[in-house]
């Protein structure tokens, strides 16, 4: 497998992540941001922990959801009963936070950051099992009494907790899967890109993990697992010249969507749509095998 | 001076008004009067341009002004003084007054003498915050607020709600003599009796529809009002 | 001791450019509804408009100021319509995500097309760096006095806007109650428009300021300008204009303190970390939020 081709897969994977664990706790109505804070952490760790400690890769793999987890855990007692815009803040602020943190810890590698990070050994069947586990996670949340117990929160949260759901914990718990996505998706990053270091953990990866979101549709997950392949591939076949402009064009996209379509393009409308039409079509198919049947032996 | 004609407004697929036509001359006094819920409200709300209306027309002194912007249509003198008082309550009682005058600031100093005679509490009270008066009293800033519009009618929506009884005569008393001084009010209430006692016409709400028609007069002795509307014996 | 107060004077001037483009954003936030994350981004275009303009015109700040307080006005309300179908639902958190989408245009701008993204630094008489006042060690700087009476002059001159005029009370109307300042008649959408107007002329008097205060621009700058004021306003309180003047003096004397006794990164954190915490353990803010 080329070399370019594997970063491609390795880098949607990543923003597929990521876009997850924005999706998650923006299901009950939060805007959490510290996506790159924890992806920072999982990075971090799966960048030392391979370097300087010399542990597996599939070690670092597994442990990263845990870091990232833990690093959302903590900001998220605080958080969990912010109003949703205080969230995104702070949740932002984390990721300075950190960055600042350790670009001033010398055994991190300070500015200059962590180098020689080993590749994947088997990147394509790591890549896919990763998918595979997180997405049957996010689905199994999302379609769970946790799942609906946060759809119901971001409509109104103080009416919601009426009939039962809690918001400290929905968006507690929401905000530690997060975490842990990010995690991983910051292990990921680190072993794709060979290095780490603190100026790539800023504000621009948040930027293309906005547009996936708000484009493929806040409302399910599938839209940005689709998404996030097409928005990240896009500019690697663009000339030159237009990459250029990438930053603008995403935000251009970003800011029509949210005007014109602001449920995304894959809205929860043409899932259950498209969910309807494959019932359909597997109805018609067996009715029309069965009476192809009967005919055969009606003769 | 107005003209309604089989309006309808839903909000979603809940249809609040259905194909109400009223009609108001100058200098009249109808009242619109109903069940909580019938779409008095919305009514007076979408004639102000605030909710879209489904179908229908509103004509204003022979203009269409069907789902036009809410600042134009008060701007031709058209004014509400909405329900639960639409005040604002942290802003003193003299710039409530003064936001009233938004499109007539050159009136604003007569306006307020008119408004100040009127409801001499008002100026008593004019650097207060809005929100400390009492019920009684923020009603009758919101009506003085809109008269600083020098409206050409005036519209009000429940004015006697959350107020005791006291207060509701002499809030009612207020409308009269508005009404002796020329004012063209349109007035939905709920509280049935006192409205027909003050006002000379009246339209009879129910879920969304016109019920009845007449002469205050008439309606204080239909039965059916009676019935629903004024507490069940033809002797009250 | 005397560093101290130097550090006080300084932690003054930039306290009080922060409490202005506090203001400014608060305007946007109470009258409009949204989240004008953008707005550090458009004061830093009034920076760039500055400093070309007085390049072009060998350094004439009448030419320069005006045309920097234009710029910004008329981009703050290009951003208007865009945030209109928003605001008008009333998704604040989504007027936050379009906001960046807008600064990340502004930011790739300044970065490729404006003197190719390198920092531009404004000549010495702009910046003001020269002593004007000298108590023993402590000098008091020409640009620090003029920066901090300046934003006094600029945010008592809104006040009066808001407090004495039909225009301002509308605006402080509309973001008590949207409803009722529809009911009464004020054009909201109008107002709406005029209030992205103001918010750019503050946004263009900030702009000057912080040229002063700074010496320099640079692309990045935005993002810097944004997260501090964003942060500053969450501090106080969404909305609270009262406490965001308060509380950008605050930050300004805290980080020029840091800054003193603390290596360069730290002071950053330090302030991110003063919000985090006061955001965890009372989220509507110092003085409570206003929208």
């Amino acid at each position: 497998m080329s070399l370019p081709l594997l970063n491609y897969l390795s880098f949607s994977v990543v923003f597929i992540l990521l876009g997850w664990a924005l999706y998650l706790p923006y299901r009950c109505g939060q805007l959490y941001l510290a996506l790159v804070y924890s992806m920072t952490a999982g990075a971090y760790f799966a960048a030392y922990g391979t370097t300087a400690l010399h542990w597996p890769i599939a070690l670092a793999i597994v442990g990263s959801p845990f870091v990232g987890a833990f690093f959302a855990f903590l900001p998220a007692l605080g958080l969990r009963r912010a109003p949703g815009f205080t969230t995104a803040i702070a949740s932002l602020a984390l990721i300075f936070i950190l960055v600042t943190i350790i670009r001033n810890l010398k055994f991190l590698g300070g500015s200059q950051g962590i180098f020689a990070i080993p590749p994947l050994d088997y990147p394509l069947i790591t890549l896919a099992a990763v998918l595979f586990i997180a997405g049957t996670l996010v689905y199994r949340i999302d379609h769970s009494r946790l799942g609906r117990a946060a759809e119901l929160l971001s409509y109104s949260p103080q009416e919601a907790e009426c009939f039962g759901p809690n918001l400290a914990a929905v968006s507690m718990l929401m905000q530690v899967f997060s975490g842990a996505l990010s995690g991983t998706a910051g292990a990921l990053y680190a072993f794709t890109v060979g290095s780490v270091f603190p100026d790539a953990f800023g504000f621009s990866t948040l930027l293309v993990v906005f547009p996936i979101v708000f484009i493929g549709g806040n409302l399910t997950m599938w839209g940005t697992a689709v998404l996030a392949p097409i928005l990240w591939g896009i500019p690697l076949v663009l000339p030159e010249a237009i990459v250029d402009w990438k930053d603008v064009v995403y935000g251009a996209i970003l800011i029509c969507v949210l005007i014109v379509m602001p449920e995304g393009v894959i809205s929860k409308g043409l899932v259950r749509g498209a969910g309807t039409w494959a019932r359909s079509f597997g109805l018609r198919a067996l009715w029309a095998f069965r009476t192809r049947k009967e005919h055969a032996s009606a003769k | 001076m107005l003209k309604v004609s089989g309006l309808s407004v839903s909000y979603g697929f809940i249809c609040a008004v259905k194909e109400v036509a009223i009609d108001l001359y100058e200098g009249e006094f109808v009242t619109l009067i109903g069940a909580n819920g019938a779409g008095k409200s919305t009514l007076l709300e979408t004639i102000l341009g605030v909710h879209r209306a489904d179908r229908g027309k509103i004509f204003f002194l022979g203009q269409d002004i069907t789902n036009r912007p809410t600042d134009r249509i008060v701007a031709q003198g058209l004014a509400l003084c909405p329900e639960g008082r639409g005040i604002l309550p942290f802003m003193t009682v003299l710039e409530n007054l003064e936001l009233g005058a938004f499109h007539r600031r050159e009136y604003i100093r007569e306006g307020l003498e008119n408004v100040f005679e009127l409801f001499p509490i008002l100026q008593r009270r004019k650097r207060q915050a809005a929100g400390i008066l009492s019920g009684g009293e923020q009603q009758m800033l919101s009506i003085a607020r809109a008269l600083m519009a020098a409206p050409k009618m005036l519209m009000l929506d429940e004015p006697s709600l959350g107020l005791a009884p006291l207060m509701v005569t002499e809030v009612f008393k207020v409308i009269r003599k508005l009404a002796e001084r020329g004012h063209t009010i349109l007035l939905a209430e709920q509280n049935a009796k006192k409205a027909l006692q003050y006002a000379s016409r009246g339209y009879v709400f129910e879920t969304g529809r016109i019920a009845l028609e007449g002469t205050a007069q008439d309606l204080l002795r239909d039965g059916e009002v009676i019935r629903l509307y004024l507490g069940g014996t033809a002797k009250d | 001791m005397e560093a101290l107060i130097a550090q006080l004077v300084n932690g003054l001037a930039i306290g009080s450019l922060y409490a202005l483009l506090v203001t400014g954003f608060n305007l946007l936030l109470l009258v409009s509804a949204v989240v004008p994350y953008a707005y550090t981004h458009i004061v830093v275009i009034g920076m760039y408009t500055a400093w070309f303009v007085l390049q072009l015109t060998g350094g004439s700040l009448v030419w320069a100021v005006p045309s920097a307080v234009v710029v910004t006005t008329v981009v703050s309300m290009l951003t208007e319509p865009l945030f209109r179908p928003l605001a008008k639902k009333g998704a604040i958190n989504q007027t936050f995500v379009m906001s960046i989408g807008i600064a990340m245009i502004l930011t790739h701008v300044m970065a490729r097309h404006l003197h190719h993204g390198i920092p531009v630094a404004f000549p010495e008489n702009v910046s003001g760096r020269m002593a004007a006042f000298q108590f023993g060690v402590i000098a008091v700087s020409r640009g620090q006095i003029f920066v901090f009476f300046g934003t006094v002059v600029a945010v008592a001159a809104f006040m009066f806007l808001l407090y004495h005029t039909m225009i301002g009370k509308s605006f402080r109307a509309i973001a008590q109650s949207p409803f009722v300042a529809k009911l009464i008649g004020i054009p909201t959408v109008k107002m709406g428009i005029m209030s992205y107007g103001i918010a750019g002329v503050l946004g263009g008097v900030s702009a000057v300021f912080v040229a002063m205060a700074l010496g320099t621009a640079y692309p990045a700058l935005g993002d810097a300008l944004g997260l501090k004021v964003i942060a500053t306003v969450l501090f106080a309180g969404l909305g609270n204009l009262n406490g965001g003047l308060a509380c950008g003096l605050i930050l300004g004397i805290a980080e020029s303190l840091t800054t003193g006794y603390l290596p360069g990164m730290w002071s950053n954190a330090l302030a991110f970390g003063m919000i985090m915490v006061t955001v965890m353990f009372r989220p509507q803010g110092l003085f409570g939020t206003r929208i």
